[in-house]
């Protein structure tokens, strides 16, 4: 089986090339014709509000809603963060199956944007935050699983993780190594 | 710990961008069209490309004013346009808080010998290019992103295919080269040599590269995307054609499906009339807005 990496817009092909490095097999994701065979899922970085008028097409989160809700893991950065939240302010809710409320670009335009020293799985690590998204509030079903400084910019609930950040723009060994754990067993995850 | 504006972070965004479609608009109005229509990003100018070549004069930054309203009224990264060499204009666009600043030919330059140096601004630039080696001297300066030049404002593909098929073959030849040649093909191209040896060592260009210049149709942007860029910049094509709206979608559209003939065919149904080409034999050499950049 493979790992499904949304392929509407944005950096999916940064998402393919870890999955590369951990030799994991994907299928770029289009239409609702591409889910068949995967695993698991990435949702990438990019515009939120382009891949949702792309995906109205064929109705494609529909589907995918249904698999991350069979508890398919799912991994989304950035865009894929808000693609996921139940609650997006001056935003759309779209996926919606993350109980979290996120914001926007709410650490600032382009020129705000940083690399930022990221606690997550227990090691720490410069990534990039782009016209991130910010997690406001979430569940408490949702557990946080990365920090800066004090502020949450990870969090998973059962299958599904939303990061601020990318690590796929880094790559380091150590989250390469979280990928492929969390890409095959989903719910085994580590937490904080 | 936070660093701002690093390289990886400059470059990050235009990551974020690929596989998208970067509208040109004059006013809010469009701006507000082209991202209900799908655009990744919108770029706020004075006049579209083809009024530009219609109107002559000088063209330069748009106002304050517009580039405000732009940025109010829209969600997406905003881009502006500073002329060639006007770092003050780049300065100014850095202030206003900018997403993306290009260093473009479509505005009269403002030097004309030197282009900005783009590592002291905080904001990122894309710059156009017609070969290798001017791209690589941009990237030497700072730019985060390139964009082949194309001809704009003149709904002729032909340009854009030129400069891209030339900067896959520059990319090529650096990556088949021997490594004792790099320094000779640096000198050749006119590149810098860390650039050049950047290349030959990562196997691409070091930043995301999008077309540009004369793309009208989907067809247009799909065959952009199937020649190898990674999105697409879509100026006069879309606000100077019958049905702006209809038409930016079905960009969009044809831009993530650039594959697949089918979708093609369903998207470029009942698109009302294309922009009027221009014929580039047509056009004087001093008409051609890809000469400019050094």
């Amino acid at each position: 089986m493979k790992t499904g990496v949304l392929a509407l817009q944005g950096s999916f092909f940064d998402h393919v090339k870890s999955l590369e490095l951990i030799d994991k097999e994907y299928q770029l994701i289009k239409s609702v014709s591409d889910l068949d065979n995967i695993d698991s899922l990435i949702l990438p970085g990019g515009e939120s509000t382009t891949m949702m008028k792309i995906q109205k097409n064929d109705d494609l989160f529909e589907s995918i809603k249904i698999k991350i809700n069979e508890g398919m893991p799912t991994l989304g950065t950035c865009a894929g963060l808000i693609l996921l939240a139940n609650d997006v302010i001056d935003g759309q809710s779209s996926i919606s199956c993350l109980n979290t409320v996120v914001e926007r670009n709410a650490y600032g335009r382009q020129n705000e944007s940083f690399e930022g020293l990221v606690d997550f799985n227990g090691n720490k690590e410069m990534y990039c935050f782009i016209r991130a998204p910010k997690i406001i509030s979430y569940a408490q079903t949702v557990t946080p699983i990365a920090l800066i400084d004090e502020e949450v910019v990870g969090i998973h609930e059962n299958n599904i993780v939303g990061l601020s950040f990318h690590p796929e723009l880094s790559n380091d060994i150590i989250y390469l190594e979280w990928l492929k754990n969390f890409l095959k067993d989903g719910l085994n995850v580590r937490s904080l | 710990m936070k660093i701002e504006s690093t390289f990886k972070i400059k470059k990050g965004l235009a990551e974020m961008l690929k596989g998208g479609v970067i509208m040109d608009v004059v006013n809010a109005e469009q701006a507000v069209i082209a991202e209900k229509s799908g655009a990744v990003a919108v770029m706020a100018l004075e006049r579209i490309p083809a009024d530009i070549r219609a109107e002559g004069g000088v063209a330069r930054m748009s106002s304050v004013e517009t580039i405000q309203e732009v940025i109010d009224s829209v969600s997406i990264p905003v881009m502006a346009k500073a002329r060639i060499g006007h770092f003050v204009e780049a300065q100014m666009l850095e202030s206003l808080g900018i997403d993306f600043i290009d260093e473009s030919e479509v505005l009269t330059p403002a030097d004309d010998k030197n282009h900005i140096y783009k590592h002291d601004i905080k904001t990122p630039f894309v710059n156009g290019a017609t070969d290798i080696g001017e791209a690589c001297r941009r990237i030497g300066e700072g730019a985060a992103m390139i964009r082949t030049k194309g001809e704009a404002g003149t709904g002729n593909v032909i340009e854009a295919v030129r400069h891209m098929r030339s900067m896959t073959d520059g990319i090529n030849k650096i990556i088949t080269a021997d490594v004792n040649s790099l320094m000779s093909i640096a000198k050749e191209i006119r590149a810098p040599f860390e650039v050049v040896k950047d290349i030959h060592e990562s196997k691409k260009l070091p930043v995301v590269n999008f077309a540009a210049g004369g793309i009208a149709t989907p067809a247009d942007a799909a065959l952009m995307m199937q020649l190898g860029c990674d999105g697409v910049f879509v100026g006069s094509g879309i606000f100077k054609s019958g049905d702006p709206k209809e038409r930016a979608e079905a960009i969009v559209i044809a831009t993530t499906n650039f594959d697949n003939p089918e979708k093609l065919v369903e998207v470029s149904k009942e698109l009302g009339e294309p922009m009027v080409g221009l014929n580039i034999d047509d056009l004087d050499e001093t008409e051609k807005l890809a000469k400019r950049g050094w």
